[in-house]
């Protein structure tokens, strides 16, 4: 934290809790102009503590939105620079430690697709998989088709659906769980 | 005449990324009223706490002679900790929910300390006695001792809770733990102004085990409750 503080003098940190001042006054403007000054600042913060660079954006946006949730809690009459950094530095490691999860899962789940494929030279499956997937929730069966059958890539997929990425994985997982849930009950 | 800097053209220098993502929140921002300081969210569940100690005690009526119990040193000792825990415990737990504010070091050793006197003195300072006899006493009375300090601890601790859920606590497990120590103290040094019972395995089975017992649930439903600002 102390290396951050070296990067803009005691009168950068005045003037941005001064915004956050004006922010809790309602100001909006003041929060647009805080945003275009410390977003650079996070986003390095973020890029140097995030080693994966496919996550970094990600990440970005959920530091930066753990940020807006937790502007109620700065006071006015204490440094902004610890609470700023105590609410960075956290917030990384919660996005860190989510999508650490979200990858443990899906690759458990990875097997799924080869499981059906076995299935399928037996002959018999191709039915019911495609009646499972019929099944599925308009959202999670464009996720799971659009990954695992078209064999799109997350960013692109991600972009065509126009929402982000992690919200494309969730939905994705939501697919294969309720997927595996019908073939075994079928099976 | 020059034109008024608006919102847009702050934004404008910053990349696509960091743009987007300032003008989602901008989009969402609403008014919002800060939440007061460590200092004053204390300051106001001390005033809670007396509130509910002191209807307790009024419900329970304190034992006889319990003035000259407190003059005893062990005795004064043992009670005047409780509080002083159960406040600093509070402490702990509001500024753990609050970033840039979180209990230190110090705090924490200060803490155990606490915790460590508490169970020492009743150990070797009070007059020991025998567990069958405690256990019998217990079912003969339905466990009101214990009973009594879970019943002032769980209100203490969801009105502790309430309020610091409006904080953002980083680590609401942790959280839910200091607010659990604090409202479960305040519960034991409750119902020691009613006991007459000042023996070691009493007080340990009693008014302490409670708290050893039950932290998992403030632990528990803190983890979530606490973690809501977030969603």
């Amino acid at each position: 934290m102390g290396k951050q503080n070296l990067d803009f003098n005691d009168e950068q940190w005045r003037t941005w809790a001064r915004l956050m001042e004006q922010i809790q006054e309602g100001d909006m403007e003041a929060y647009a102009l805080l945003l275009s000054e410390i977003s650079p600042l996070i986003f390095n913060y973020v890029r140097k503590r995030v080693f994966n660079p496919q996550q970094v954006e990600d990440v970005y946006q959920d530091v930066l939105l753990t940020f807006h949730k937790a502007r109620h809690t700065y006071q006015i009459d204490r440094p902004f620079s610890p609470w700023l950094f105590t609410v960075v530095r956290n917030a990384i490691w919660a996005a860190i430690h989510k999508r650490h999860k979200v990858t443990q899962k899906e690759l458990q789940l990875e097997d799924l697709p080869e499981t059906a494929a076995k299935t399928l030279e037996d002959g018999g499956l191709e039915d019911d998989l495609q009646e499972a997937l019929n099944s599925l929730p308009e959202a999670n069966r464009r996720a799971v088709e659009m990954l695992k059958l078209q064999g799109m890539d997350v960013e692109t997929a991600a972009k065509q659906l126009g929402i982000s990425k992690i919200a494309l994985k969730v939905r994705a997982h939501r697919g294969y769980e309720q997927l595996r849930k019908k073939l075994m009950r079928e099976n | 005449m020059k034109k008024k800097t608006t919102s847009q053209d702050y934004l404008k220098k910053l990349p696509d990324i960091q743009r987007r993502a300032a003008e989602r929140l901008l989009a969402e921002a609403e008014p919002f009223k800060p939440v007061p300081s460590v200092l004053k969210q204390w300051f106001f569940w001390m005033a809670m706490a007396v509130l509910v100690a002191g209807i307790s005690i009024t419900v329970l009526q304190p034992q006889d002679g319990f003035l000259n119990r407190l003059q005893e040193l062990p005795s004064g000792a043992f009670l005047i900790l409780l509080f002083i825990g159960s406040a600093l415990a509070a402490w702990n737990g509001i500024a753990s929910s609050m970033p840039g504010e979180e209990p230190g070091t110090a705090s924490k050793i200060w803490m155990a300390v606490i915790l460590a006197a508490v169970t020492a003195i009743p150990i070797f300072f009070f007059t020991p006695d025998h567990l069958k006899d405690v256990l019998d006493h217990d079912m003969a009375t339905g466990w009101f001792c214990f009973r009594t300090v879970v019943l002032v601890a769980i209100p203490s601790w969801v009105m502790l809770a309430w309020m610091v859920s409006r904080n953002a606590s980083f680590h609401p497990g942790w959280t839910g733990a200091w607010l659990g120590v604090s409202a479960f103290l305040l519960g034991t040094g409750t119902i020691q102004t009613h006991c007459t019972h000042w023996e070691t395995t009493h007080i340990l089975v009693n008014h302490l085990l409670p708290m050893v017992l039950l932290i998992v649930l403030p632990i528990w439903a803190g983890s979530f409750w606490l973690s809501r600002w977030k969603k």
